[in-house]
């Protein structure tokens, strides 16, 4: 019992990760306003939904149009009908302040219960040509609700798929970490023979293989329900098939030669070179092209706002979780590589 | 042979239970299912790789029996 410790914590992380994962609520946040357009100097009655909100609770709830960051319209007359059906009138000034320019604004809301909450170019206003003063520019505003608590992010378009960090992402952390073990074991082969150390290469990119064929087809189910398609041909969408691919060659390699020995000689070199290639494949060309994953394209990898402190506390979990599952696959594959390669040496017949 | 198929049949029976209710299911209740079938693709992956596993220990305790 003792010694399979590790594959008791890889399951407990995996299933931490599984409850935490999916039982966090999202912070409330606003999913869509009506209309999403306005003319300068209309009396704007919005229609405001919101996410996981809780506005008939709430007993001080403000909303501001920005149209910039010292012109802001205060909403007035603000009527909650439902926990996430809220109204709220805007008097938009005309003249805007810089005239003849049509402008998204974004929505900002608080309250005590949900905390605050922006929907970034929620309604466009557009200039009229006649200066009908009407209701006024404020130039700051005030009174924003911190609200702490255990939630994830809201995202518009993610909802609750930015669940998907703790399921999709983790399955490409393991399997680089899964292929760099097998690299290190393939020049422990190089150096000092032996065939358990051959086998260790062979199941761990066997368990790389498969966790970078399911971020593939998770990332698919992903992609297919908020950028549009399954497969947009984005860059590191491109570049990790390209990579399944070249560690898939090196089974076909393994293949290529009947003598044991040229067999695990060969493709521990080859996958050295795998390695090698791996690393500009995922983390340097997908940097130079832009890409619709976040962390590419120029952009730091993880920035505060796509993973905040309690996405961490499930996320790293999940990649040590993952990992050692993945292990423990690989473990299982090299006992059976093991066993039939002592089959093979006392002549059992095969 | 038979595992293909019987894949084949997963596939196919799963997709014609979604294609009537995909869109409205899986973009409601917060898109909530996408991570479903996610989690649900993984469970598949670790048990087909655990099946060939299966398969093969099968293959070698029978030929080293006989």
């Amino acid at each position: 019992m003792l010694k399979h410790w590790w594959k008791i914590l890889g399951a407990l992380l995996v299933l931490y990760t599984l409850i935490a994962g999916f039982m966090i609520p999202l912070k409330p946040g606003i999913q869509e306003v009506t209309p999403t357009n306005a003319q300068a100097g209309d009396n704007l009655s919005l229609a405001i939904t919101g996410y996981n909100s809780h506005f008939k609770d709430a007993k001080e709830i403000k909303a501001w149009l920005k149209y910039d960051s010292t012109h802001y319209i205060v909403g007035e007359n603000i009527r909650d009908s439902t926990q996430t059906l809220l109204f709220v009138d805007f008097k938009i000034p005309t003249p805007l302040p810089i005239q003849n320019e049509s402008r998204r604004m974004t929505l900002i809301l608080t309250n005590e219960v949900d905390g605050y909450s922006l929907l970034p170019d929620a309604v466009e206003v557009v200039p009229m040509g006649i200066d009908t003063i009407m209701g006024q520019w404020g130039n700051t505003i005030g009174g924003l609700h911190e609200v702490k608590g255990t939630t994830f992010p809201y995202r518009n378009i993610l909802y609750e798929t930015i669940r998907n960090l703790f399921f999709h992402v983790p399955l490409w952390f393991a399997m680089i970490i899964l292929f760099f073990f097998s690299t290190i074991y393939g020049i422990i082969y190089l150096i000092l023979g032996n065939s358990r150390n051959d086998h260790m290469v062979l199941s761990l990119n066997q368990v790389g293989i498969l966790y970078g064929i399911l971020g593939l087809v998770t990332g698919a189910i992903w992609a297919n329900w908020t950028w549009g398609e399954p497969w947009s041909g984005d860059v590191k969408q491109n570049m990790s098939a390209v990579a399944i691919l070249v560690y898939l060659a090196y089974l076909v390699l393994r293949n290529a030669f009947d003598d044991y020995e040229q067999q695990a000689r060969y493709s521990a070199v080859y996958n050295i070179f795998a390695f090698v290639a791996l690393i500009p494949l995922l983390f340097v060309l997908p940097r130079l092209y832009d890409s619709l994953h976040p962390g590419n394209g120029g952009n730091p990898g993880f920035g505060g706002e796509d993973l905040d402190n309690t996405m961490r506390m499930v996320f790293y979990p999940a990649i040590i979780g993952w990992t050692l599952l993945g292990a423990w696959m690989a473990q299982l594959a090299r006992r059976y590589m093991a066993l039939k390669h002592a089959a093979l040496e006392k002549d059992v017949d095969f | 042979m038979k595992r293909v198929i019987v894949s084949g049949l997963i596939l196919f029976v799963s997709q014609s239970i979604f294609a009537q209710t995909e869109q409205s299911l899986m973009e409601g209740s917060g898109k909530i299912y996408v991570v479903l079938a996610t989690v649900l693709a993984i469970y598949a992956g670790i048990l087909i790789f655990l099946t060939i596993i299966e398969r093969k220990l099968s293959n070698l305790e029978r030929q080293i029996r006989e």
